[in-house]
């Protein structure tokens, strides 16, 4: 293996480790903002390693330009949702968790 | 049999979620379940080596799927309050047996298929040069089974049909219970739309040669109207508006004069000439797709409440 | 090579799984729809690393259906059904 390969399988272990954090946030951040925040930043900045470790071993540039264009829907994508959510959820009344 | 962690992990994990799905009283988390077990099929189908069934579910079950389920829910939920599925417990036991003897007979057949099969993948190879395409998928369901294919494009515009006709019983309320749009969210769909478009039409082009194709390219262009719908983006879904019928029957009936025209040409029906079949099958895709999105979108808006009759003189939608 | 970013698909895959039971436990709807969120964002990387590792190109056109349509589920969520915080009753 050569020394790119290493480097790119170390990105994509670093980006499975953020995904692994958004389900810890996921399943234990009390209220439903905290969960929100952790879910969709913690998942986009995986995908974002993930995608980097990839595009180090891509050969063709249609390929990279096709991982940098899904990296950037998944981002504007999240985003809009969390906000939506959480403008909702304001509306709706729901208040944010403070620490007791 | 070649069994892999990646099967032990989602086999159970999708009978448990079906199971769930089935079972729960609040119909809302059991519609959650179902676009989870949408999402986990979609990669199952990758595993199982089929991609371009795989992007029919990506698109349709964890899309379209999700929001046509859930449209539902609201304008139940508008009339009704919140929605509980009462769970009766009575005589539900003798259930099991026919259930049971289903599974038995299903198991047994299986254990009888011969272990290693050809299937008709070597046919299919060695004839795909006269298909004109060469991803075998599209060379099946639009050249050699194009019979099948007609068929299904005409089942569902008699689904639209259906779901048009139903229009005058329940007239649109949605604009009205819509919260008040967010540029935010405006401001995303102007990013989101050319992208959807641009997908829709690669896959479109990329169906002849690798996996993709009409179906799935008209998912992703229903999966962009139902995001407009939601943005109160007024799109000309007044069914009274003759372009739009002619749009939505243009698959079906493309595909029937392409057909007969064959004949008129001198072969037989849904026969292609073999220099210009790629052409042929690219037309009639083009069709399909603009069809078949415009007539998922017709069920979307059916199903949540966009349809109907709303402004005398006005246009469809908002 | 294939072998590693294989194993990092499935541990994804693991993660994506252990996410599911805040469905069942969230107070708000919104919990439910968050799990959604997090399965496709999953997905998407699943489908990446397989494609890498198979030498599969076609598999990142899946994963960019995937990451196209993963906000629809959620919006349409969020304008149609979402109505109260109501407690999702998980007794099955």
């Amino acid at each position: 293996m050569v020394i790119i390969d290493y480097v790119s399988l170390i990105l994509a272990g670093i980006g499975t480790i953020f995904f692994m954090a958004s389900t810890l946030g996921l399943l234990s951040f009390p209220d439903v903002y905290s969960r929100l925040h952790a879910l969709t930043k913690a998942d986009n900045v995986g995908l974002g390693f993930i995608i980097l470790g990839i595009a180090l071993r891509s050969q063709e540039v249609s390929e990279l330009m096709k991982l940098l264009l899904i990296w950037v829907l998944a981002i504007i994508s999240s985003c809009s949702s969390c906000y939506l959510i959480a403008r909702a959820a304001c509306r709706m009344g729901i208040k944010p968790w403070k620490r007791p | 049999m070649n069994v892999s962690a990646f099967d032990c992990i989602i086999a159970p994990t999708l009978i448990l979620l079906a199971w769930l799905a089935m079972r729960i009283k609040d119909l809302f988390v059991g519609i959650v379940l179902f676009i989870l077990f949408g999402l986990l099929t979609a990669l199952t189908w990758v595993e199982l080596q089929a991609p371009d069934i795989a992007l029919v579910e990506a698109a349709i079950g964890a899309g379209v799927v999700g929001a046509l389920f859930l449209g539902c829910l609201g304008i139940i939920e508008s009339r009704q309050g919140i929605y509980q599925f009462p769970m009766e417990r009575k005589r539900r036991s003798l259930l099991w047996i026919p259930v049971l003897s289903l599974a038995a007979i299903l198991c047994w057949s299986i254990s009888q298929l011969p272990p290693e099969t050809q299937g008709l993948g070597n046919l299919v190879r060695n004839s795909l040069l006269d298909s004109g395409v060469t991803n075998p998928v599209t060379a099946v369901i639009l050249n050699f089974r194009g019979y099948d294919t007609l068929l299904e494009i005409g089942v569902l515009f008699l689904a639209a049909v259906a779901i048009v006709s139903l229009r005058f019983f329940e007239p649109a309320k949605l604009d009205s219970r819509l919260a008040p749009n967010s540029r935010v969210f405006l401001f995303f769909l102007q990013l989101l739309t050319p992208s959807i478009v641009l997908v829709s039409a690669y896959l479109l082009w990329q169906g002849t040669n690798y996996p993709g194709g009409a179906f799935q390219a008209g998912a992703i262009l229903t999966g962009g109207g139902v995001l407009l719908l939601l943005a109160k983006v007024s799109l000309p879904l007044d069914y009274r508006n003759p372009w739009l019928r002619l749009a939505v029957v243009s698959g079906f009936a493309g595909f029937l004069l392409t057909g007969l025209g064959m004949m008129g040409i001198g072969m037989m029906f849904l026969e292609y000439p073999v220099t210009y079949a790629k052409w042929v099958i690219v037309l009639i895709e083009i069709l399909a797709t603009v069809s078949s999105g415009l007539i998922l979108l017709t069920l979307f808006s059916g199903c949540a409440g966009f349809l109907g009759i709303t402004r005398r003189g006005g246009d469809g939608t908002l | 090579m294939s072998e590693g970013y294989e194993w990092l698909a499935i541990i994804i895959l693991l993660s994506m799984i252990g996410g599911l039971p805040r469905i069942f436990k969230g107070p708000t709807r919104a919990d439910a729809m968050l799990a959604a969120q997090l399965c496709g964002t999953s997905s998407v990387a699943i489908l990446l690393l397989y494609a890498s590792a198979l030498e599969k190109p076609f598999l990142n056109d899946i994963a960019l259906v995937f990451s196209l349509l993963a906000a629809v589920a959620t919006v349409s969520f969020v304008r149609m059904t979402w109505h109260a915080p109501e407690e999702v009753d998980g007794d099955h």
